[in-house]
């Protein structure tokens, strides 16, 4: 590992830092021509173990580390590395729990912690005494446990989902903590992927959420992460992802003779297609340089269009192992040093692409098929 | 807040000021899995932070101390909230505070968007023309910044000024007709008023 101080990008969708990319820092060694798959299991494993110091920023969102990790593994067909048991007892240790039903009304959002920093006994007084549950650390908590063949039956669904509509605000959007937060598609997703998981939509008003996203496409076919804002690939994964997830938009749905959808099919299917740009990698706004992450953000909104036909793989194929590291894992863009979030969206999008020894992917949830079927 | 607000990064084990505090460790049970490899300062520093907080002492040296952890994981929501509660039981300035987060704020500014918001609720109209300055700072620097644009968009939904800002658009895109955001921020002039 380079011992180059630097920034770990944050895992929520939309950091656009690095602008014009840094130049590349690793060794000058040529790309591999090809997924260097052992590699990125040895990369998984280290993070798995122990990862370095720079991610002590992401504390906070340790559950989405340990996601990135440990789903990433299971698309590698290398799950074996992780000790299953272990990992859902130190999930479960993340869940919130209410001291009575009366709790679950309070406010509060009684799902999964993120990290140990935003986590107290329940017990205590004053602010310690308020929970933090977040909907992000819940969707990746209820992933890992669904990853490990936990049975999400077994847990407290109850209290989530109840509790769950407290985050929904009057707009349809969700927020993602109690104490006050953001507001936008990020968290609708979110919810939407909870739900799912859980198999029971009693946790949200569906339609309300509806209503959010269909504010959210711009006029170029798009969806901004809010309602005026510009079109983004990661705020057009959510949208159009949270539909499917919700059933509003069918399987495949370009393959189908639809009269009517509750969104402009023609015009964002053009978007999606116009953010792979002529270095064969996916940008996540119009005019920006391509990004690995994209390449998943985007491919999976076509795929879950029946669009995803309509790419050029081959040049995406090439520009990902552009970002592929010696070091395993993938980069931001050419020639950076990697990072765990962008490791596992380049595994997601080389499983978008049918990569031999990959294990196939469920676009709207972002993990294995096996996962989301319930298989182990 | 004044100056002492900068604390000089001591560590806080050696300054006599939390002598009377015991640092709480993190707990993370006996089999955690990604264990971060944490840097001192990050460690003692979260675990005066969790002392603090279990105790609920909303104190000036609080203040500092949500500062230091701030800085070393701007993304923790649960110690922006806690400064808000400080904030609010010092009565502190928020012109001041307002201060304190433009000379923090740089790419990573997203991290505390509903931090300022807060703020800026409560400075009310007062804070429109210096918001709308700092955003034309970081968007000089970074045309297509996507939080700085949402962001602008809040402010102006919340406190007006939309009447500038085609002239702005108008601006930006001489600089860079490729600019998006700009082109977008013109159909959200248009939807919006």
């Amino acid at each position: 590992m380079a011992t180059r101080e630097w920034n770990p990008l944050d895992f929520d969708i939309g950091e656009e830092e690095d602008e014009e990319g840094t130049a590349s820092q690793s060794s000058i060694s040529p790309p591999l021509p090809y997924f260097d798959r052992d590699r990125h299991v040895a990369f998984l494993e280290m993070m798995y173990n122990l990862m370095p110091h720079h991610y002590q920023s992401q504390e906070i969102n340790r559950l989405t580390l340990a996601f990135f990790t440990i789903s990433g593994l299971h698309l590698l067909r290398a799950l074996d590395r992780v000790d299953k048991d272990r990992v859902a007892d130190w999930v479960l240790s993340f869940q919130a729990h209410p001291r009575s039903r009366a709790q679950l009304k309070n406010g509060q959002f009684y799902g999964f912690h993120g990290s140990r920093t935003s986590q107290f006994p329940p017990d205590g007084n004053g602010v310690s005494a308020r929970n933090a549950g977040h909907l992000a650390s819940t969707y990746c908590a209820l992933a890992i446990l669904k990853t490990v063949g936990f049975n999400l039956l077994t847990i407290d669904k109850e209290s989530i989902l109840i509790s769950l509509r407290n985050l929904q605000q009057p707009d349809g959007s969700f927020m993602p903590v109690d104490v006050g937060a953001e507001t936008d598609l990020r968290f609708v997703y979110c919810a939407a992927a909870i739900c799912f998981m859980l198999e029971d939509w009693s946790g949200m008003d569906r339609e309300k959420a509806k209503e959010y996203i269909l504010k959210c496409q711009s006029y170029d076919g798009g969806f901004g992460l809010m309602p005026g804002l510009e079109s983004h690939g990661g705020g057009t994964y959510c949208a159009v992802a949270s539909l499917r997830l919700m059933g509003y938009i069918e399987d495949d749905l370009l393959s189908k003779t639809v009269t009517s959808s509750v969104i402009n099919v023609p015009l964002l299917l053009d978007w999606c297609m116009q953010r792979q740009a002529i270095d064969g990698g996916f940008q996540g706004r119009a005019n920006k340089p391509s990004d690995t992450c994209y390449a998943f953000w985007i491919g999976a909104v076509l795929r879950i269009l029946g669009g995803y036909k309509f790419i050029d793989k081959i040049a995406l194929h090439r520009f990902l192992l552009t970002c592929q590291s010696e070091f395993g894992g993938f980069s931001k863009y050419p020639g950076d040093l990697p990072d765990i979030y962008h490791a596992y969206y380049g595994y997601t999008a080389f499983s978008l692409l049918e990569e031999p020894g990959l294990n196939p992917l469920c676009a709207e949830l972002g993990m294995t098929d096996l996962t989301a079927i319930g298989i182990i | 807040m004044d100056s002492r607000e900068d604390d000089g990064g001591e560590p806080l084990s050696r300054m006599a000021e939390w002598r009377d505090v015991t640092p709480l460790p993190q707990d993370d049970g006996p089999n955690p899995v990604v264990p971060i490899a944490y840097k001192e300062e990050f460690r003692e520093t979260m675990d005066y932070f969790r002392a603090i907080y279990k105790a609920d002492e909303r104190s000036p040296r609080a203040l500092r101390l949500t500062r230091r952890a701030i800085h070393l994981n701007p993304g923790n929501y649960t110690v922006w909230h806690f400064r808000r509660l400080v904030l609010e039981a010092l009565n502190a300035d928020l012109d001041e505070e307002l201060d304190f987060l433009q000379r923090i704020a740089n790419s990573n500014s997203k991290n505390y968007q509903h931090h300022r918001r807060w703020v800026v609720e409560r400075l009310g109209a007062n804070a429109r023309a210096k918001e709308l300055n700092l955003i034309k700072k970081i968007l000089s620097i970074d045309a297509k910044n996507y939080h700085a644009w949402s962001h602008r968009q809040w402010v102006l939904q919340a406190l007006g000024g939309w009447e500038d800002e085609l002239d702005y658009c108008q601006q930006l895109l001489e600089e860079d007709i490729f600019n998006n955001s700009a082109w977008n921020q013109f159909s959200a002039r248009h939807d919006f008023t």
